[in-house]
């Protein structure tokens, strides 16, 4: 009872925490396959990203002749909806004594560019602080008004 | 034919009613609903640094956001109670 809505905001802050660590994670992996040319499925490593979603309570599909709430509440927080993988294609390179390379002498480098990866890293990293300083906020906040 | 016009009348109530229903909000009821959430917020964190120390845990900020909030929780209920017995003692207090 008492907690039922007391740390949604430390809630929120402790999803965000989650998903900018996930992301991290794949910019990671990102970087650590930058030069594999060959995976399971076939072919070189492509770029994955994770896709955000805010966390809702309400149904992910609409009901037909319910409404849904004109009132607009404070979520809870965000979740990855899901990893998806970047279409772009392949960057080429002229290797004809790999064993990955083409009839033409062409093997297939992953999508990666590792200038945008050290971008997104940051990024990724600079959230999740702001997402810590958010909690920290929501926790003095409390404990002050314990000073009443 | 004769009707008993003292039976038609409502029973006299003998003695006032006594309460005796449970109240729910009551102040110290309050202050031990609290004490069982923060028990179950102190669990939740042990749980999670037991996850830590088997490595179990994926997030390093789940053990600390569990941990603080049994710590917020912990000094609610201690506000709550400081108030209930400052409360109790100022009754008590009274008749002298």
């Amino acid at each position: 009872m008492l907690t039922g809505r007391l740390f949604r905001g430390i809630d929120a802050s402790a999803s965000g925490m989650s998903a900018e660590k996930l992301r991290m994670d794949i910019i990671s992996e990102n970087i650590a396959n930058a030069n594999t040319t060959r995976t399971p499925e076939g072919g070189p490593y492509k770029r994955r990203f994770p896709i955000f979603t805010p966390r809702s309570q309400e149904p992910l599909f609409n009901l037909p002749f319910i409404k849904p709430p004109i009132t607009i509440e404070p979520g809870n927080g965000v979740r990855v909806l899901r990893i998806e993988e970047d279409k772009t294609p392949p960057k080429l390179k002229y290797e004809p004594g790999h064993p990955d390379a083409d009839e033409n002498g062409y093997v297939a480098y992953p999508n990666i560019n590792l200038a945008t990866e050290m971008i997104n890293l940051i990024t990724a990293s600079r959230a999740y602080e702001a997402n810590v300083t958010a909690a920290r906020n929501a926790k003095q906040i409390m404990m002050k008004a314990l000073e009443i | 034919m004769e009707v008993d016009l003292f039976s038609l009348l409502p029973e006299p109530s003998v003695q006032p009613k006594i309460e005796t229903k449970k109240d729910k909000n009551g102040l110290f009821d309050l202050v031990l609903s609290g004490l069982k959430e923060t028990n179950r917020l102190e669990n939740n964190a042990d749980k999670l640094t037991q996850d830590l120390v088997s490595g179990k845990l994926e997030n390093i900020h789940d053990l600390m956001i569990a941990s603080e909030k049994a710590e917020i929780a912990l000094n609610f209920t201690m506000a709550i109670r400081n108030q209930a017995l400052r409360a109790y003692q100022e009754i008590m207090g009274m008749g002298r």
